[in-house]
């Protein structure tokens, strides 16, 4: 259906979309966090949190011409992971083994939904 | 406890509307376009997104009642949706690898979510 190229555009464009969403995510909590209500930061994180879904739904839909709903949904465990991954790096939580291990199995039914042809 | 289970309701009420907003987001992207702008002010995708902010404020509520730990666990009924929507209604394949898949992110989301 499309050439190979566009393929992996897809793809890049998928991941990049779920990495939006994640950090949208990750300004909304540092807006609710550390932030007393109403704060410059918290307006600041706050529309930058909407920005960053703002991108994210304008490249869904690029995405979603090129790639089944089916296939493009299961990469949404990209953002479960990067959401272990920037809970870790900017909030300090833990990283423990059942997160590591779901992780892992997440991952690879990730893989099985996508490389199924 | 009543309004636990109310809680609980529509929140899963929400996972199962988030993928009928896929299904809408999906239909419109596989039209062609005249224009850019076309493809994003249109009837689905304008409904898809108000009713994305509508679920967003029912999770709110929700969250008022229930732990946020069950959060992932209702947020994988949304992939059962999204699997049954798209087989019946988008006519995409579901192969015996797809299902196996689905079924790894559904475990790995619980294993990883259970406190």
């Amino acid at each position: 259906m499309s050439k190979p190229s566009t393929h992996i555009k897809a793809y890049a464009m998928l991941h990049i979309s779920m990495l939006l969403y994640a950090l949208s995510t990750v300004c909304m909590k540092m807006a609710s966090s550390n932030n007393t209500a109403f704060s410059i930061n918290f307006f600041a994180y706050y529309a930058l949190a909407i920005f960053l879904l703002f991108v994210y739904a304008i490249i869904w839909q690029m995405v979603l011409k090129h790639i089944p709903l089916n296939k493009a949904y299961s990469a949404k465990t990209m953002v479960v992971i990067y959401g272990f991954i920037f809970g870790a790096s900017f909030f300090g939580e833990k990283i423990d083994i059942r997160l590591v291990l779901g992780a892992i199995i997440m991952l690879c039914g990730m893989f099985l939904v996508i490389h199924d042809d | 406890m009543m309004t636990n289970y109310f809680a609980l309701f529509i929140s899963l009420f929400g996972a199962f509307l988030a993928a009928i907003t896929q299904y809408l987001l999906k239909k419109e992207a596989s039209i062609e376009h005249s224009s850019l702008i076309g493809a994003y002010l249109n009837l689905r995708v304008i409904s898809a997104y108000t009713i994305l902010l509508i679920i967003t404020a029912m999770n709110l509520y929700a969250l008022k009642f229930l732990p946020i730990s069950l959060m992932p666990m209702i947020e994988a009924t949304s992939f059962i949706h999204v699997a049954i929507i798209s087989h019946f209604f988008l006519h995409e394949k579901i192969s015996k690898k797809k299902i196996l898949g689905l079924v790894l992110i559904m475990i790995g989301l619980l294993i990883a979510s259970i406190r």
